[in-house]
């Protein structure tokens, strides 16, 4: 355990320094949103302002889940270096499963974490009416994993037949629509024992998916030909 | 590959899953397309609101074509407004699609291996046609070659035969091997 620390250290600095240009980016946006909306001598008041910066914020960030999923393994593929990574003397699940974990942490941080925060900015800074943008934000917390997840399943699996390399990222895409909908059912006001069963029901699934998703992804890692 | 280092029947069921979710997400894009371009010719026909609410059930089939994904979209409309009929034409089709699907899944596995043909039956049928997609993805396909024993079908991906265990024979040696 001793030994292998390093060679951790080393793996999540290389992890770090190749996401960087990635990570910069998500914070100037995701800065320059936040801070035109809070800073901004707009008519409305800030907080309600920051309602229309939001869906900007939340597309950027399903986007950045997408590119970081995909850029940890493409670059390895298209440099030739898988082999090189893998001949380090670390079991294959641990090594996989640092780099998944590095990602997760890196999405959670500039992704997850400016969604939730600015909306429940907003909300403190309100008239005390809920903005719309915390349900969002908090059905979004449960799931926001799954499209990071498929996108690194897409980019470690070679394809079986013609143009199958990304179905693992589509259907994580249904169903990260699918469980956030169910997420947000919770809103309707109608309804509400049925749409709480609904949002219960979708902060259930939502990490077991994600947990069958990284048990998918340590399959193909341990399975797949890497020449 | 050692017993300890074979992959679980759950982590290659989930990939099957996600492939086949991914494969009707390809198709109802396509099916979407096709609407979409269709919509301008479809503009003189007029529809009551019986027809429209049929065609929208077949629509889900054509969309879906999953018993599974079909139940969890029925559950949730059901839970907001008027439960449908429960034995519609357009679940019967669903399952029976789903039925075909699992029938395929297991005679296909069981060319292909001697084990878990019902667990991959049954997958079939909870997911129905993308179930069959995505298993159908989520692995390689060996080469097969009739048995000269038992001649069945067996996969060449071994030393012996998967149905009879008679070993295969040796390839003819070409005159340039080397023995160590």
């Amino acid at each position: 355990m001793l030994n292998t620390l390093p060679m951790l250290k080393s793996l999540l600095w290389k992890e770090f320094r190749e996401l960087l240009p990635l990570i910069i980016a998500a914070i100037l946006v995701d800065g320059l949103l936040i801070g035109n909306a809070v800073f901004s001598r707009h008519s409305m008041t800030a907080a309600v302002y920051i309602e229309t910066v939001w869906p900007a914020m939340f597309i950027t960030s399903l986007l950045y889940s997408l590119a970081a999923g995909l850029f940890q393994n493409l670059r390895e593929e298209q440099q030739g270096t898988f082999l090189f990574l893998l001949h380090r003397p670390l079991a294959r699940d641990l090594l996989i499963a640092t780099r998944l974990i590095y990602g997760a942490a890196i999405c959670a941080l500039v992704c997850a974490a400016p969604l939730l925060l600015s909306a429940l900015w907003a909300d403190a800074h309100n008239d005390g009416r809920l903005h719309w943008i915390t349900p969002w934000s908090v059905a979004y917390c449960g799931q926001f994993l799954l499209i990071y997840l498929g996108a690194f399943l897409s980019s470690l699996r070679p394809a079986r037949a013609l143009g199958s390399r990304y179905f693992p990222l589509l259907g994580s895409i249904l169903l990260f629509i699918f469980l956030l909908m169910l997420g947000l059912s919770g809103e309707a006001p109608d309804y509400r024992y049925v749409s709480w069963v609904f949002a219960l029901l979708a902060w259930t699934l939502g990490p077991f998916t994600q947990l069958a998703l990284v048990l998918a992804i340590l399959h193909v890692a341990r399975t797949r030909d890497y020449q | 590959m050692t017993e300890s280092s074979r992959p679980t029947l759950a982590s290659r069921l989930v990939l099957a899953a996600i492939l086949g979710l991914g494969a009707m997400a390809v198709w109802d894009i396509a099916v979407g397309l096709i609407f979409a371009a269709a919509q301008p010719l479809a503009r003189d026909i007029a529809l009551n609101s019986n027809d429209t609410r049929e065609l929208a059930g077949w629509l889900m089939v054509v969309l879906f074509g999953s018993p599974s994904v079909l139940a969890a979209i029925l559950l949730y409309n059901s839970a907001f407004q008027a439960m449908p009929a429960p034995w519609s034409p357009q679940i019967v089709v669903t399952c029976a699609l789903a039925i075909v699907a699992a029938v395929q899944c297991y005679r296909l596995q069981r060319r292909y291996s001697n084990d878990e043909a019902v667990a991959w039956a049954m997958f079939a049928l909870l997911l129905g046609l993308p179930g069959l997609v995505g298993y159908l993805l989520h692995r390689r396909w060996p080469a097969t070659e009739y048995c000269a024993n038992c001649r069945k079908n067996s996969p060449r991906d071994r030393d012996a035969c998967l149905h009879c265990g008679t070993p295969f024979p040796t390839p003819a040696p070409k005159g340039i091997e080397i023995f160590a």
